[in-house]
């Protein structure tokens, strides 16, 4: 079933925090099963140069076709301008939350910033959730959100491989001419 | 009757034996094999799908200007029907290979491996993009299983397509491995232009369309970012996310890091950073280093980060022209970049009339950078500079006056506060045998962000002689009657591996250790509980011989 995807654009200065629930269908789920949370955070490696924030997040491990919780936190040290955020599923039609577009002012003593919602899929396995983060003039971040949904596979994909002296190789075709 | 079915069962295995043959490699059936086997040179071109960016370089990637470019400096294997590898060879600098092939039937193998032999007075190295998310396979691209023909030459000329259907990526994105290399090509080239025997470590390279910005298990591509992770380096290829197959300067930059680690020294503690901070010097240095290199090896001021729907945005800073007025100085990974570009470059800018090269830079990374007793800093790096290049001397200083940084003389920064405001503790307190000193913790610039720790002040920094070698104790202890809990590393030399830590809770913490003659180095961290503390404090540090 194709979902509607809806595109919200929120402007409020005074933005503070999100919860996003009344963004998508809340189901009821005090009895749902959780099969794990997972967490992460974008600031546990060296990573290449971006805008200076960090994202930390939790999701939901839960089956196909339940509310999965999602917490979101952005810290950043910049104390001027907007934060710009835009959240989006990175496939279409697989988890059903609409893309949104959300601003935070920044000032000093303001620089964490909550966002909470709830995803559910009729698909099973990994999902992402996009977050990319904008401030003008300072630079841009993209984070994905990984969403577990019902069986995962971690099965690695084995197409075109091959044991050779090299090891093993991963084979693409070239586009080839020969005169 | 019996003779005649073996003879019939024997032609039937001999059609089965020339008749069509499935290539694991190629999705169609291959020609039957010619009769007789000829010696031919064989010959061509490699090359891949290169995708610029569009004009300015801030509206992402164009697609519509895919351009062929060579393949350079790659291994290329000709294999033949039976799977075996009959000759081996490399690409030139312009992706042109040739081999002499005595056989039937071959086909041309492109390894996106970059490989050349240790061998006196010639440099060395091995670098292979692979698949992280399956089984670490190194990345090929196969030619036809084809007859070689009846004359004496024979050419094949192979592209890497880049995968694009006019709207997505609709097939195997086989140029990504070949546009990843081909940056690590050029920074190869300059750094053996400056040394000519230069020994580069093997380094693997990880790349998949898979590899998104998560974390969690990496044969799943969540790798968080593009990143070098001190063994390998790691870089992005999700779609309609973030992909850094052709962002030249991300893979740059990456590598620099992996230069750094190989020739020289990096004391860069890591952490979320942006050119802007107020960075811990350690940090600012390293990563403006990372900058600049990567500008460096590309001779192309601009750092550019695609991302977002079909790659249609980007990210830009201009290491000439963005000033980043709002913190600039010796803890901005801005300013560092800038000037070590500015010294680099010929471009003649405001503050900037040298054009040093990068062969004296090398020079000094390998040696007085990666020998300092300090921590590396741009104190560090200037220092330095200037005593191999006395006649450069004011030029130098222009330049770090451009970045509101005044003439650095010495190598600890000496003058300077850990901070952006002045305040009575020097950068580097100086401990003696016997004595105390005491510092006083600035943490203005922490702000809110979760990785305070890479941030100005965080850090504090001691140095101490030892002239006689013995049993010592170093210890650090809160002073103020406050509850924060000192945590500190001990240096020496050219390691940037400490020789004794302590992180134990509690307000003061001590070590007791042989130390030998020489100059060493501390940092100090201060936590309130479990995080950095944002609160400043007062601190004493002794040193005393058991």
């Amino acid at each position: 079933m194709k979902m509607k995807r809806i595109k919200i654009v929120l402007t409020a200065t005074l933005l503070s925090s999100v919860t996003l629930m009344a963004m998508t269908a809340k189901v009821n789920d005090a009895n749902k099963v959780v099969y794990e949370v997972l967490e992460g955070s974008s600031s546990s490696v060296k990573g290449k140069p971006s805008l200076n924030a960090e994202v930390k997040y939790k999701s939901q491990h839960v089956d196909v076709g339940v509310s999965a919780d999602v917490n979101i936190t952005i810290n950043t040290a910049l104390t001027k301008g907007i934060l710009n955020v835009n959240l989006r599923p990175l496939k279409e039609n697989r988890l059903d939350v609409a893309e949104k577009d959300l601003k935070f002012t920044l000032r000093k003593g303001k620089n964490s910033f909550p966002i909470n919602f709830q995803v559910s899929s009729q698909e099973n396995g990994i999902h992402y959730i996009n977050l990319t983060l904008s401030v003008k003039g300072e630079g841009v971040k993209v984070v994905a959100i990984p969403v577990n949904v019902g069986s995962v596979s971690k099965k690695i994909d084995n197409k075109s491989i091959e044991k050779t002296e090299n090891g093993v190789v991963s084979v693409s075709s070239a586009e080839e001419e020969i005169k | 009757m019996m003779l005649k079915k073996s003879l019939l069962f024997l032609v039937t295995l001999v059609f089965i034996a020339c008749g069509e043959y499935q290539d694991p490699s190629q999705k169609t059936s291959i020609e039957p094999e010619q009769n007789n086997s000829v010696t031919v040179t064989l010959s061509g071109k490699i090359t891949y799908d290169f995708v610029p960016f569009k004009s300015g370089g801030r509206a992402g990637l164009d697609y519509n200007n895919i351009s062929k470019k060579p393949v350079r400096g790659v291994m290329v294997e000709i294999i033949d029907r039976a799977g075996k590898i009959v000759k081996k060879t490399k690409t030139d600098n312009l992706g042109h290979y040739a081999v002499t092939v005595t056989a039937k039937q071959v086909k041309v193998r492109v390894l996106a491996k970059l490989y050349q032999s240790k061998s006196s007075a010639k440099a060395s190295w091995d670098f292979e993009v692979k698949d992280n998310t399956n089984r670490n396979a190194l990345y090929v691209m196969d030619g036809k299983m084809a007859n070689l023909g009846n004359k004496s030459t024979q050419t094949r000329n192979l592209n890497a397509s880049s995968g694009w259907n006019g709207t997505r990526y609709g097939s195997t994105r086989v140029a990504a491995p070949f546009a990843i290399l081909d940056v690590i090509y050029q920074g190869v080239q300059k750094v053996v232009t400056a040394q000519s025997d230069a020994v580069f470590s093997p380094l693997n390279v990880f790349w998949s369309k898979k590899n998104i910005g998560a974390s969690g298990d990496r044969s799943l591509g969540q790798i968080i970012t593009s990143h070098y992770d001190g063994t390998a380096l790691y870089i992005l290829g999700a779609e309609n996310s973030d992909t850094d197959e052709y962002d030249a300067g991300i893979i740059a930059h990456e590598w620099g890091h992996y230069y750094e680690s190989q020739f020289s020294r990096a004391d860069n503690i890591g952490g979320s950073h942006g050119v802007d901070d107020m960075l811990d010097m350690r940090v600012a240095f390293g990563e403006g280093f990372g900058n600049a290199f990567s500008s460096i090896i590309r001779d192309d001021p601009l750092y550019i980060d695609s991302i977002d729907t079909r790659q249609s945005s980007s990210f830009v800073v201009n290491l000439e022209t963005d000033n980043g007025a709002r913190h600039k100085g010796w803890y901005s990974e801005g300013s560092i970049g800038r000037i070590l570009y500015d010294i680099y470059d010929k471009n003649e800018d405001t503050g900037d009339t040298l054009s040093l090269g990068f062969a004296k830079l090398h020079h000094l990374f390998i040696g007085a950078e990666k020998n300092t007793p300090a921590f590396t800093s741009i104190f560090t790096f200037i220092t330095a500079l200037k005593a191999e290049n006395p006649e450069y001397a004011s030029e130098i200083d222009a330049i770090t006056l451009s970045e509101d940084i005044q003439a650095i003389n010495d190598i600890y920064g000496t003058g300077r506060a850990n901070r952006a405001s002045q305040n009575a503790n020097p950068l580097y307190s100086s401990l003696f045998v016997g004595n105390s000193v005491e510092l006083v913790t600035n943490t203005s610039a922490l702000g809110a962000s979760a990785s305070a720790e890479n941030k100005l002040g965080a850090y504090n920094f001691v140095k101490f002689k030892i002239t006689s070698p013995g049993s010592y104790t170093l210890s650090v202890r809160t002073v103020d009657g406050s509850s924060l809990d000192p945590d500190f590393f001990l240096y020496t030399g050219a390691s940037n591996l400490p020789i004794a830590q302590t992180e134990e809770p509690g307000t003061s913490d001590s070590i007791s250790q042989e130390l030998s003659v020489g100059k060493y180095r501390m940092a100090i961290i201060i936590y309130d509980g479990a995080d950095v503390s944002r609160v400043s404090g007062r601190f004493k540090i002794t040193l005393k011989k058991n």
